[in-house]
């Protein structure tokens, strides 16, 4: 029985309440106050310390239309905007319909402001992980809740995990000289307690549970987005069939994965391992047939 | 225009263990797929999607040093079956003390690279074959136990230790073909994981190039091992007429690493080659070039054959290959590590079959009333994860799940 995250970034409302619920229970030390200046993340990226990490797109002003929530035509009533009848162009608002039961429905304008994609990013916990296989002290196993584990009793730092994880994950710590990475809450999962960062997500944007639970709700979850005309979510890391296999943490994403710094395609680095020794011994084999005809040939 | 040229590469790039997609779905993902950020995004604002190795100077050296090491026990091995008795007895001697030293050499430095040093012996706790770290441990904790056997038969036949001690006499017993034979098969497995250690990373321009990294460091291994080989003969006073008896190897191994270059050069998509071509390491890989292959083969040609002039040229051209080795390890893995933070490199060697457009999309989640996959990709009867739910007869459609996931109601309980 796998247990999994299902990451709905639709529902993230990008308080960082996981990043600090994980800081917490991890007693993860901080990692300083470095601004990257490009928007709200100032986290950077998922690391040793930083095993949720919170990714902020800002879709520019007028390249994005707010959803409708329904598919009919919305006609707009003549609202008076902030500077005069200007109803086209920048400061003009966006109409949102909203349908209740009864046939009663609201209407409410937006100013359009252009719109967040945030993303709650982890460890993906991977069916085929790169950090496991690559891993030359056997430190990194699968545990009994399925979750891809390093053991820092074994570990010995030799770093070779951290550019064999195809998303970037795990990675060195510099004072302590072994490698972290989310444990997907392995003390708590072992009292019977959800990860923390699942606890604490107000929007219940991250959801932990049996991955096939998880699987067939998020499913159902597309579904319902699609038929709200929302056809751009698709869910990351299920039903994919890339080299890397089904993610234990999987995303609803609604923007091309690279927006959220995430391969489209991940490959699993050590289905290249066959065809290097192959290509290697067999240029082992032409160069020492060609060296042992030198030498015998020059013999006098 | 940088995505069309990246589409052009895509094609070509796909996932090996992805089910067949049908050139026209690839085609029309890279034109349509318009998901509804009208914005193209390339990245997350230009920051690295894979983290990058530690790797400094340790293991440039390390690679350098097994490289020789690897080469110098290959080269011994085919001396001792295949060379003269008498006339390449020299290569045999120098080739298995340059291969002891590079073998006590390169543990030291694996393990000064590891940030927990004291726990290197955890490494011997496993073998994973699919671990390159892994098996080449084993393999270079083999090749020491195997050189150690072969340079004490050297030690004692060079009159070093007596023959009639103790341990002269187990140096004897414990080495003979046999070990001088796997010496030389574990030399060239040395030489060939360190390529299949890069190529088996997520680093774009290591992923990228692929099987070409361990023939090219294999051959390299070679040339470094010859050169290192004759620089020895050249600087002990081996007879001038059984000086250049490795040039050919020497030769052999550059044309080798040329071809195993240029393959790697092609393989590489533009964004990835652009690290190479165009970038602060550019020098060093024209160094590696230059100095330790084209330089070398057009010195051969051009230098005297005999007398001194002979040796000293001899001298020069091993100094050049040896130098060029190590810039070739220094800018491959430098150069590696640069791609490793460049997203768009990243991004550029894992474009994957469709997504799908918002029409296909919907069709894969529209709750099982049509197959949930397209055209590319392999029916859900083999996919036992896909979503194909039952066909809804109670209208749930498009909602959540509601009710017990133990009741055979629920939508999808069918599916496992
Ligand atoms: S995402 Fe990376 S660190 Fe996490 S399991 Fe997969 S390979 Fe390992
Ligand atoms: S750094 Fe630790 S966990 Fe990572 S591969 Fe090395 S021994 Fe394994």
């Amino acid at each position: 029985m796998a247990n999994g995250f299902f990451t709905d970034t639709t529902l993230c409302i990008g308080c960082k309440a996981c990043e600090v619920a994980c800081k917490q229970w991890n007693q993860l030390p901080a990692d300083g106050y470095a601004l990257t200046g490009m928007s709200y993340d100032n986290t950077g990226s998922l690391g040793a310390t930083t095993w949720r990490h919170v990714a902020f797109i800002e879709v520019p002003e007028s390249k994005k239309r707010l959803p409708m929530a329904s598919t009919a035509p919305v006609t707009q009533p003549p609202v008076p905007s902030a500077n005069g009848d200007n109803n086209t162009g920048p400061g003009a608002l966006k109409f949102l319909n909203i349908d209740g039961d009864g046939g009663a429905s609201l209407q409410i304008g937006f100013p359009d402001i252009g719109q967040w994609l945030m993303m709650s990013d982890v460890c993906k916990h991977c069916t085929n992980a790169g950090c496991l296989q690559a891993c030359p002290t056997g430190a990194i196993i699968r545990n009994e809740f399925g979750a891809v584990y390093v053991q820092p009793d074994i570990c010995n730092g030799c770093g070779y995990c951290v550019p064999s994880c195809p998303f970037g994950v795990v990675a060195l710590q510099h004072d302590d000289g072994r490698a972290y990475k989310c444990t997907l809450c392995y003390d708590r999962q072992k009292d019977g307690l959800e990860p923390a960062c699942a606890k604490a997500c107000p929007t219940d944007s991250i959801i932990f549970g049996n991955l096939d639970d998880l699987k067939m709700r998020a499913r159902q979850r597309v579904a319902d987005l699609h038929s709200r005309g929302e056809t751009d979510a698709y869910l990351y890391g299920v039903d994919e069939n890339t080299e890397v296999g089904d993610l234990n943490a999987f995303f609803l994403l609604k923007a091309e994965p690279e927006a959220y710094g995430l391969p489209q395609a991940p490959t699993l680095p050590q289905n290249r391992v066959g065809r290097g020794y192959l290509a290697g011994l067999a240029m082992a084999a032409v160069l020492s047939v060609f060296s042992a005809i030198s030498l015998r040939r020059s013999q006098h | 225009m940088l995505g069309l040229i990246s589409s052009l590469f895509a094609a070509q790039n796909g996932p090996v263990g992805s089910p067949a997609v049908p050139q026209e779905a690839r085609k029309g993902r890279r034109k349509k797929r318009n998901l509804s950020a009208q914005t193209e995004f390339t990245s997350y604002y230009g920051r690295p999607v894979v983290k990058k190795p530690h790797w400094v100077w340790p293991i440039w050296l390390y690679f350098w040093a097994g490289g020789i090491s690897s080469g110098a026990s290959a080269i011994a091995t085919l001396a001792h079956f295949y060379g003269d008795k008498d006339r390449d007895k020299s290569i045999v001697q120098a080739g298995r003390y340059i291969s002891m030293a590079g073998v006590i050499i390169s543990p030291v430095l694996l393990i000064i690279d590891l940030q927990r040093p004291e726990r290197f012996v955890n490494m011997l706790r496993v073998l994973k074959l699919r671990s390159p770290l892994s098996t080449g441990t084993w393999i270079l904790t083999s090749l020491g136990i195997l050189t150690g056997l072969n340079t004490a038969r050297q030690v004692v036949e060079d009159g070093l230790v007596p023959e009639n001690t103790l341990p002269g006499k187990l140096a004897l017993l414990s080495s003979n073909d046999v070990t001088q034979f796997l010496q030389g098969l574990d030399g060239m497995a040395l030489g060939t994981y360190t390529g299949v250690l890069l190529s088996a990373t997520a680093v774009p321009l290591w992923a990228n190039a692929d099987e070409a990294i361990a023939p090219l460091f294999l051959s390299s291994a070679f040339s470094t091992g010859a050169a290192a080989i004759s620089l020895a003969q050249a600087v002990s006073g081996v007879k001038a007429d059984d000086l250049h008896r490795l040039d050919p190897v020497e030769q052999y191994a550059i044309l080798a690493e040329l071809a195993s270059l240029g393959y790697a050069y092609f393989k590489l998509t533009p964004e990835v080659r652009k690290h190479v071509i165009a970038s602060p390491f550019t020098k060093s890989f024209l160094a590696a070039v230059w100095l330790g292959m084209l330089g070398p083969l057009i010195l051969k040609f051009i230098s005297p054959k005999k007398g001194l002039p002979g040796r000293l040229f001899a001298i020069i051209r091993s100094l050049m290959v040896l130098i060029g080795g190590f810039f070739l390890r220094y800018a491959v893995i430098e150069a590696g590590k640069a791609t490793a933070d460049d997203p768009d490199a990243y991004h550029s060697i894992t474009r994957g079959p469709a997504r799908g457009t918002p029409e296909e999309q919907a069709r894969k989640y529209s709750n099982g009333r049509e197959r949930p996959f397209g055209k590319g990709r392999s029916t859900p009867e083999q996919q036992p994860n896909s979503f194909q739910s039952n066909n809804h007869a109670d209208g749930n459609e498009g909602t959540l799940p509601q009710g017990n996931p133990q009741d055979s109601q629920y939508p999808g309980s069918q599916t496992r």
